[in-house]
């Protein structure tokens, strides 16, 4: 099997569209101020990102313990069988999210209430 | 030849049931859900190369369907359903255009095959903010895809001649 031409722009096009993506969501990332926390869509709590507190949520199909520490938050412990959410680590800028699909939790970072622009007429 | 064609589709949607136990057992992720070498594509990839879109078809679902069945639960067969239908339509489509080898129609099939799961996993979960995980789809996609597309194109080339028939 040769390798062909297309193939080349194919992978070179996806690699740059990713690092254009990461590049955009880096250059636009504020500081977070609250771990929101879902469970299957509706937000059951929100955490200011700068105490320190761990908390327990149950989500669907079991637990999950949210630790924030001042200026990050990250799952210690989890009762699915993955620990993915576990594995994610620390997140603290703003649209970073940690998911846990058994349990349907999504714990995602929000800036304050400033978007980028300043006023809309 | 109906009982060759029920044979032969039998022990490709077993060999790629085997992949994705074997996946299973080896706790291979990057954090992110869904991510995987996705080894079950090397058959499908071999069967749309040697066998038509059909038999790729088949094969996909019924493995789709064998290892929910088995080892999942109704989230785990409704993503995995979404990454095997998007990415098998998506090689369809690229195969069609006869201008990429079979690593490219797998690389392409790999993306999309985790593009389907992370946006059937942000319907889910009603969160948009999912798509902060695209960078690592792509590159994860085009890692995983290249490589099962070299193992496909290889057995493509060795057992080939042995299957190819329109069945």
């Amino acid at each position: 099997m040769k390798i062909r031409r297309n193939d080349i722009i194919l992978i070179f096009g996806l690699l740059a569209l990713a690092g254009i993506i990461w590049t955009a969501m880096q250059m636009t990332r504020q500081a977070g101020a609250y771990a929101v926390v879902k469970v299957s869509g509706t937000e059951v709590a929100r955490y200011p990102l700068n105490e320190k507190l761990t908390v327990r949520i149950d989500g669907a199909a079991g637990y999950n313990i949210l630790v924030i520490d001042g200026e990050s938050a990250c799952v210690s412990e989890a009762s699915c069988p993955d620990k993915l959410c576990v594995r994610q680590g620390k997140i603290r800028y703003g649209g970073e999210t940690i998911v846990c699909l058994p349990n349907k939790l999504v714990v995602e970072i929000v800036g304050n209430e400033k978007s980028g622009v300043d006023a809309v007429s | 030849m109906k009982i060759y064609r029920t044979a032969l589709y039998g022990m490709l949607v077993a060999l790629a049931a085997i992949m994705s136990y074997v996946e299973l057992l080896i706790p291979f992720s990057v954090g992110i859900p869904g991510v995987k070498p996705g080894l079950a594509n090397i058959v499908i990839v071999f069967a749309l190369y040697c066998m038509g879109t059909r038999a790729a078809g088949v094969i996909s679902l019924v493995r789709v369907m064998l290892i929910a069945a088995t080892f999942g639960n109704a989230f785990s067969f409704i993503y995995s359903l979404a990454g095997a239908m998007l990415s098998l339509a998506v090689m369809v489509l690229m195969k069609r255009t006869g201008k990429f080898s079979i690593s490219g129609v797998s690389v392409a099939g790999g993306v999309s095959h985790n593009l389907a799961q992370i946006l059937v996993a942000a319907a889910v979960m009603k969160t948009g903010g999912l798509m902060y995980y695209f960078p690592v789809i792509c590159i994860s996609g085009i890692a995983a895809g290249a490589s099962i597309g070299l193992l496909a194109a290889l057995l493509t080339k060795r057992l080939g001649r042995f299957v190819r028939q329109r069945v």
